[in-house]
């Protein structure tokens, strides 16, 4: 059994621009320093680490779970749906865990996303009244906020590149290499959804 | 108009806001309970809402899995052996709170009065209260078990009970205090031969019919009636008028509305079944489940087939085979061979449950003997438009195996299966929700097939409608099916559809046996019982008019003991290759004592074994005063293992002399860290039993 546990939790990963590598302004500035370890509840970053047994994979897979929760919440807005999207993640970790530790919490997201749609598809005809009244509920609860009615104007993909590049922190070309996609589709679905957000919050 | 970095912001501000899944809730849940239960035979389980499980063993009354009390039950009680005739389905109440077992407690074996419901609670274990009733009392919960309704058929003080002079009796009873709200006498008599646990009885979904099997008496009574189900209104609590449905021959047998209930389903001792329109009364279909060269299902009494109802019905019957009726809503533009054609696709070893919300639970996945399951199913009947896409490539062996198990569903639509009824009876409780695959995928392992034991086969001895009452002599050989069919006295005969190299346990009995349904009473006094040496299934029946079936001392005995050697290449020793035991103990066990075979591996703890190993009363026992386990903590892990092999006498050879090794079994002892504790034991077979500590020594 493999105990090279080096969680250092570092503070939450500010995203960057694809090809500078900077920041964007105004969200660097919560005065964190990353080298001093400052514990953070909500941030999954960890380093490097080896782990080859489920109760090691159980572990990162906790520190993931706040950061990409809320991120499932907001792209899906269905809290039972997220739940077991991130059940099924945690799942699929355990059987094949991803290749590279780094950016778990991106990896996780793009994983239940996948498993979210599938299960949707599958079985939304079925879903009984008091599922569709929590998704209702937590769909209520975005409305009521100011980034849950930004999002809502998005599609499902809009939503999960925007949260993934606002809220989880990854860079163009993480989110691209997780979505399979290429940097100028990421760039490019980010920026239209950016035009329908500024649109929306004009006209509210 | 928001910039950019303002919107990240406000993603960043309000998701940070949202409420977080509670901890206990991040991953998928593990197994809600997990253990052995230790019955000597589980006949059934129930999933209550509560999460407990309720197990229901031969001879053993009603256990809940929190319970880890070892039975002591003694093997060759023929009190249990009768009991297996005896002890109805279990029944457990929606609502969590109650189970009921017929108990024959105090009841002579072969007497036909005294039966009492007990109306147990699932959490404790105690008997809230008994319901009086006479023979065989069917029952079931109406209105999410808050209404418990009896059926018997009281009888006259000193009546023979083979006599058909009892009326039916239906009493309505308040599950939760046992009060008696009404009671409805029918002009419907008492079977002629024999009790009749286990004819159908079922409430329709939305509480207000009941339908009732009432089994006629026996053909050749002049002038007797054909077996019918008769429907009742719950609301009036009268008999609907005209409401019977004819039956005729149908032997005891299950019934089950679908969940939408529009349709009732009967399945007949006969293989023979019922479609049956709720609305009209009548049977829309009706035909014959496919031979499958054994006895007809057996009747739920004996814990066999179940009927579950569902808007897309699955009907299934424990052991290899299962069929799938599908019912959903286009049943009657079906062919039904071509129903039966598409139910074979279900693989040998799937699972099927159809719980409610037209969910189907199937459950399979490649699974070799010793090895966790790596991919289980659950999949969702909608899924696929209604019906079961099971992909056949993707089959593999899960449960095949293990031909014992069964499904059930909690009403959170937790599974739980059963494993071996052999060995361990282990029972996993594991959530399952449709689709959500994880969790299904640290808990499900399937026992390596093992053969019953030859004291287990004895306890196993059985056959569909037939009733042990007594037993003079009993003995048992290990053969074939093909060898044993060859060896019948009336000439050799060849069963349809069973392999003819499974390995069965012949049980030959003397003593007093009765035919609980046919047209004449057995006429013999012996009999030999051929039950699957895996699962105690029972497989054929094999009445003799002899004092003693002649045709048995003729057949080997291939089981170890004997000094015939195995000709079967299909024939596994007796004890598989597997140790019997606790799974939990085999990997503490293996491998302690060199090459020799781990028979049976025990988890226990230090203070149990030091008590037993300090208090053991068998003159070749060791003796020890104050145990290295006392050192322990008494609630430290222990394993008691067993091996089988080549061993020197203790002490090592004489002086100058070579003592051969022994052929025969040792007894050690380890602790959590995998060391050997004193003391230990060698010793022929005989004087060691594979026994959890407590036994012999």
């Amino acid at each position: 059994m493999s105990n090279v546990f080096a969680l250092t939790p570092r503070e939450r990963r500010t995203p960057r621009d694809a090809t500078s590598g900077i920041a964007p302004a105004g969200i660097l500035s919560t005065g964190i320093d990353f080298d001093a370890g400052v514990r953070n509840p909500r941030s999954p970053r960890h380093s490097l680490v080896e782990v080859d047994n489920a109760q090691d994979w159980e572990v990162l897979y906790r520190n993931a779970v706040p950061r990409v929760y809320p991120a499932l919440l907001a792209t899906l807005r269905d809290a039972e749906l997220a739940e077991d999207a991130l059940h099924e993640a945690f799942a699929e970790g355990l059987k094949r865990p991803p290749a590279t530790r780094e950016n778990l919490p991106g990896w996780l997201f793009r994983v239940a996303l996948r498993r979210a749609r599938r299960r949707r598809w599958g079985f939304i005809s079925l879903r009984g009244q008091e599922k569709r009244a929590a998704a209702d509920e937590i769909g209520a609860l975005l409305d009521r906020m100011e980034a849950g009615r930004l999002l809502a104007l998005l599609t499902e993909r809009q939503r999960a590149l925007v949260v993934a590049h606002y809220y989880l922190g990854l860079t163009q070309a993480e989110t691209a290499n997780l979505f399979g996609v290429r940097p100028g589709t990421v760039s490019a679905t980010i920026a239209k959804a950016l035009t329908r957000m500024r649109k929306g919050a004009t006209h509210a | 108009m928001p910039e950019d970095d303002t919107i990240g912001r406000i993603i960043q501000r309000d998701l940070d806001r949202l409420p977080m899944l509670p901890a206990d809730r991040w991953v998928p849940r593990t197994p809600l309970r997990r253990g052995p239960l230790q019955l000597s035979r589980l006949t059934s389980v129930a999933a209550v809402v509560l999460g407990l499980v309720v197990a229901l063993g031969i001879g053993q009354g009603v256990r809940g899995l929190r319970e880890r009390a070892a039975a002591t039950q003694s093997p060759d009680a023929v009190g249990s052996i009768g009991a297996s005739a005896l002890v109805p389905p279990y029944l457990a109440s929606p609502d969590s709170i109650v189970a009921v077992s017929e108990s024959s407690r105090g009841r002579p074996l072969g007497a036909q009065s005294d039966a009492t419901l007990q109306v147990i609670d699932s959490q404790t274990g105690a008997i809230r209260y008994t319901v009086p009733a006479d023979g065989g009392a069917q029952a079931v919960f109406r209105a999410a078990g808050s209404e418990l309704i009896v059926i018997d058929w009281p009888q006259a003080q000193g009546l023979r009970v083979d006599v058909a002079t009892t009326d039916q009796r239906i009493r309505f009873i308040d599950a939760r205090t046992g009060s008696i709200t009404a009671t409805l006498t029918e002009p419907r008599q008492r079977p002629f031969i024999g009790d009749w646990p286990a004819i159908g009885a079922a409430v329709s979904p939305d509480g207000k019919v009941l339908a009732l099997q009432q089994l006629g008496p026996a053909q050749q009574t002049p002038g007797g009636q054909p077996d019918v189900v008769t429907f009742y209104n719950l609301e009036t609590r009268s008999r609907t008028a005209d409401a019977v449905l004819f039956t005729p021959g149908c032997g005891p047998g299950q019934l089950g509305f679908t969940d939408d209930g529009r349709s009732l389903f009967l399945v007949c001792s006969t293989t023979h079944f019922f479609v049956i329109d709720s609305g009209t009364r009548k049977a829309e279909h009706t035909g014959y489940l496919p031979p499958q060269g054994r006895f007809p299902p057996r009747a739920p009494g004996f814990g066999g087939m179940s009927v579950i109802g569902s808007s897309a019905t699955v009907l299934t019957r424990d052991g290899q085979d299962r069929f799938v009726i599908r019912a959903d809503g286009s049943i009657s533009g079906m062919n039904l061979g071509q129903i039966f054609s598409d139910a074979l696709v279900v693989p040998p070893g799937a699972v099927v449950r159809v719980p409610r919300q037209a969910r189907a639970f199937v459950g399979y996945g490649p699974a070799t003997p010793g090895t966790v399951v790596n991919d289980a199913r659950i999949m969702d009947a909608g899924s696929s438009g209604g019906r079961f896409s099971i992909t056949r490539s993707s089959v593999g062996g899960l449960l095949a195996d293990d031909r014992g198990n069964l499904f059930g569903a909690d009403s959170d639509g937790s599974i739980w299966r059963r494993g071996s009824t052999t060995v361990s009876d282990d029972v996993t409780l594991v959530p399952g929700t449709p689709g959500r695959l994880a969790r299904l995928l640290t808990v499900m392992r399937t026992n390596a097939p093992t053969i019953l034991s030859r004291d287990q086969a004895i306890k196993f001895v059985n056959a569909p409608n037939i009733r042990i009452d007594r037993i003079d002599r009993i003995e048992t050989k290990l053969n074939t099916v093909g060898e044993v069919m060859a060896n019948r006295s009336s000439g050799p005969v060849v069963m349809e559809g069973v392999d003819p190299a499974i390995p069965v346990w012949a049980i030959a009995v003397r003593g007093e046996m009765h035919s609980i349904r046919g047209f004449s009473d057995l006429g013999g006094r012996s009999a030999i019982f051929v039950i699957d040496a895996q699962t105690g299934e029972p497989i054929a029946f094999l009445a003799s008019p002899d004092e003693w079936p002649a045709s048995f001392d003729a057949l080997p005995d291939r089981a170890p003991a004997a000094t015939a050697p195995l000709t079967s290449p299909r024939l596994p020793s007796v004890g598989g290759s597997t140790p019997i035991g606790d799974i939990s103990a085999r990997s503490a066990c293996d491998g302690k004592l060199g090459s020799a075979r781990l028979v049976a591996a025990f988890e226990s703890t230090a203070g149990v074994v030091a008590d037993w190993v300090e208090n053991v009363a068998y003159p070749d026992a060791p003796h020890v005063v104050s145990s290295d386990w006392r050192r322990l903590a008494p609630s430290a892990p222990a394993y008691v293992c067993y091996f089988d092999g080549q061993f020197n006498a203790p002490g090592g050879p004489a002086p100058g002399a070579s003592i051969p090794p022994l052929l025969g079994r040792a007894l050690i002892l380890i602790d959590g860290s995998g060391t050997q504790l004193g003391p230990s034991k060698y010793g022929p077979s005989e004087s060691l039993p594979l026994a959890r500590p407590g036994g012999r020594f």
